[in-house]
């Protein structure tokens, strides 16, 4: 009886001891799989669409209009060429990121491209809830540490930890994962302090057997304001090529 | 005339096969524009300064502005564009001993000063006759090198020296499109040869009153302005660039041969009435230029080796001999055989809205290297316009906040020769209204500076405050 108790105890405290690591198992799991799926081999190999951003603080709305064309490049960072519509002091302006984060901008005033540094990542995007940086696909497993936090019969709650060197902006952020979509449908974003910054709603669409992102809600805490970014007239796998991603693209009006 | 000729039919054999080959129609044309009105004030009294005399309160710069732009797209190669600026100078309505009457009844004309200029009017059209090959032609501001604003390789598209002197911060160190046939030429990849052909021989604007300043710097009764160039074809300005990236750099190797836009000194003469012979000497410059980043730090440099065409400079002046004066001719070269520009510059953002940008440079967009009998003989040194090649430090702090709706910037300029050094402040706060719409308030002062030795120390009592109005639509 002693030695039934003494074989049912170490197989307990192996079971405890592992169960951790199990966890963090399953959490870098849900997060590669989001990750394949935002920008991997799961996701659309090309993207495009007009994209309404409305941005509210108050009482105050203000509507800009992109267009937008991504080519996945799995395991790196996308490649984007966004075309600025409205308003009207920055229409035809254009804004090209290449995967290895080299990033131009277009000023059709002076018919000038100029290569900007990656620093202007942490800027807000049009004056809007977003950075640069939280428009690029995910990749997140690259820069944070995922841990499960809680998991019910719907979703898996991670909560990802920066890496040490990774130069993302937010500290902490905590991610709810739809199960059925393997997409994240609300992401908690924390600053320096450990305090709540941001949060983001998404929603999706199936579109071409993938779960595209048709909308999501930026909310500022810390400026009480909101932002959201609608996806109208989204075309994935059109095989979007390499080419439309270059300064050549940059400069060019785009019709209609 | 071959030439054009050529050019011509090329450009609507271009057209017509583009036309012939386009599957979609023509989307509707897109008018925009701007409305700015621009006013300053000087800040001190300044009975006899060098460039500008006037009294504390006394309007420096006012006027209204209004741009249109028409543009689009007759198919997915072929797109246009047209823009027009209109400039109305609300502070000539009355000239002294003149009542402001009108040109003819009914009409504001001559009392009204009013300017219409077209500043682009270009057709593009994409794979021409081959794939990869884009053909632009029309009057337009040609893309040419990396620099921010300030660069030395671009020598196509000749700087506003009016504007430079208006001290308006939207057209500090602007440069004016030109009419050219621009060939850009993509081979794939990062890649890019371009070739451009000047249509005309460009030159910069100068400012209102040049005549005078002239005549204050260079003693004389009269001048005469020489193109320094023959009207040919063959002798307009043509540039050839070569850009790639390699090593997560941008690079481009270019060259421009043509005339520098504004216009050098070349002879003088000191008989009983004073003359003095200006030109637009031409020359070859070759361009190197590089843009990369590292850690987040942007930066990017441009050097030009300009070499000047072989050319002398003289001055003529009588000397008694016997019963008579002879008029003796001293001659030199007037340029160096060549000489370096370049400008190195880089920026940051912090986040949080605060940004850094600063730049040295090495070579005002006015300075060249003389040969030394034109140094001794004319007075060319450093620390002037139009003087020896010297050294300067720009930079600019931005803060942004309130959404971006507020941006306070402070700029700054530091000039350094062994003459001496000056150091020009310009601090500007900019309020977004609305979308489209900005109000900014701004200065312009140099706060340091030998008057007589340096460039900007010379503007030391013509400190300005400027307010200006900015709609887009």
């Amino acid at each position: 009886m002693k030695r039934t108790s003494l074989i049912l105890a170490s197989v307990l405290l192996l079971i405890a001891a592992s169960a951790p690591a199990a966890a963090a198992e399953d959490a870098a799991a849900v997060l590669a799989g989001v990750d394949e799926r935002t920008g991997g081999t799961l996701a659309p190999k090309d993207m495009q669409s007009n994209m309404v951003m409305t941005i509210t603080q108050g009482s105050s709305v203000k509507v800009r209009e992109i267009r937008a064309w991504t080519r996945n490049n799995a395991g790196k960072n996308d490649d984007r060429l966004m075309k600025f519509v409205s308003p009207a002091d920055v229409r035809d302006v254009g804004f090209l990121v290449l995967s290895d984060d080299s990033m131009y901008i277009y000023l059709p005033e002076f018919h000038r491209t100029r290569r900007i540094a990656s620093s202007n990542r942490k800027d807000s995007f049009m004056s809007s809830d977003f950075s640069y940086d939280d428009l690029g696909t995910g990749e997140y497993a690259r820069s944070y540490e995922p841990a499960l936090q809680e998991e019910n019969a719907g979703a898996w709650v991670l909560d990802l930890k920066r890496k040490a060197g990774s130069d993302k902006l937010y500290s902490r952020i905590v991610m709810t994962v739809d199960k059925r979509m393997h997409m994240p449908v609300k992401t908690e974003m924390y600053d320096e302090a450990g305090r709540l910054w941001k949060s983001a709603e998404q929603a999706y669409a199936s579109i071409d057997g993938y779960w595209v992102m048709t909308a999501v809600k930026m909310t500022d805490h810390k400026k009480g304001s909101s932002t959201t970014l609608e996806f109208k007239d989204m075309k994935v796998d059109k095989g979007v090529g390499a080419d439309l991603f270059t300064e050549r693209s940059l400069v060019r009006k785009i019709q209609g | 005339m071959k030439k054009t000729a050529m050019f011509l039919s090329v450009g609507l054999l271009a057209a017509s096969l583009a036309f012939a080959a386009e599957t979609t129609g023509p989307a509707a044309p897109e008018i925009t524009g701007r409305v700015r009105l621009f006013s300053s004030f000087y800040a001190a009294d300044n009975p006899d300064g060098a460039f500008f005399t006037h009294k504390a309160g006394q309007f420096a710069f006012r006027r209204a502005e209004v741009r249109l732009k028409l543009s689009g797209a007759v198919n997915d190669r072929v797109s246009y564009g047209v823009r027009f600026d209109a400039f109305s100078y609300p502070g000539d309505l009355l000239q002294a001993g003149q009542f402001p009457e009108s040109a003819f009844l009914g009409s504001p004309a001559s009392s009204e000063h009013f300017e219409l200029a077209l500043y682009e009017g270009w057709v593009k059209v994409g794979d021409f006759l081959i794939e990869g090959l884009d053909l632009t032609a029309g009057k337009q501001r040609i893309s040419w090198g990396t620099a921010d604003k300030i660069g030395v390789v671009d020598n196509l598209n000749p700087i506003d020296f009016a504007n430079f002197l208006s001290f308006d911060p939207d057209y500090f160190f602007e440069r004016r499109p030109q009419t050219a046939v621009n060939l850009e030429y993509y081979p794939g990849g990062s890649f890019k040869i371009q070739l451009v052909g000047l249509l005309q021989h460009q030159v910069s604007p100068l400012p209102f009153g040049y005549s005078g300043l002239v005549a204050k710097f260079f003693p004389m009764d009269e001048y005469l302005v020489t193109r320094g160039w023959d009207d040919t074809a063959v002798k307009t300005a043509w540039g050839a660039r070569v850009a790639g990236r390699a090593a997560g750099l941008d690079l481009g190797v270019s060259y421009y041969r043509g005339n520098l836009t504004l216009p050098y000194l070349r002879s003088m003469d000191a008989g009983l009435v004073a003359s003095g012979v200006f030109y637009y000497p031409r020359a070859g410059i070759l361009g190197l230029d590089l843009a990369g980043e590292a850690g987040g730090l942007g930066y990017w440099a441009e050097a030009a080796y300009v070499m000047p065409e072989k050319i002398d400079g003289s001055v003529s002046f009588p000397i008694w001999i016997g019963d008579g004066p002879v008029i003796y001719t001293k001659t030199f070269p007037l340029f160096e055989e060549g000489f370096w520009k370049y400008v190195a510059g880089a920026d940051y953002n912090f986040g949080g809205g605060f940004s850094v940008n600063i730049q040295f440079l090495h070579g005002f967009f006015d300075e060249v290297d003389y040969n030394a009998g034109a140094e001794d003989t004319f007075g060319f040194r450093k620390g002037m316009f139009f003087g020896e090649p010297g050294n300067y430090v720009l930079g600019r702090a931005e803060y942004k906040f309130a959404r971006d709706t507020v941006k306070l910037k402070f700029g700054g300029l530091f000039e350094t020769t062994s003459n001496g050094s000056a150091f020009v402040i310009m601090p500007e706060a900019e309020f977004r209204v609305a979308d489209a719409f900005n109000v900014v308030c701004g200065a312009f002062a140099a706060v340091s500076g030998d008057r007589e030795k340096t460039k900007f120390g010379a503007f030391r009592d013509d400190g300005q405050i400027y307010l200006g109005f900015k709609l887009d639509f």
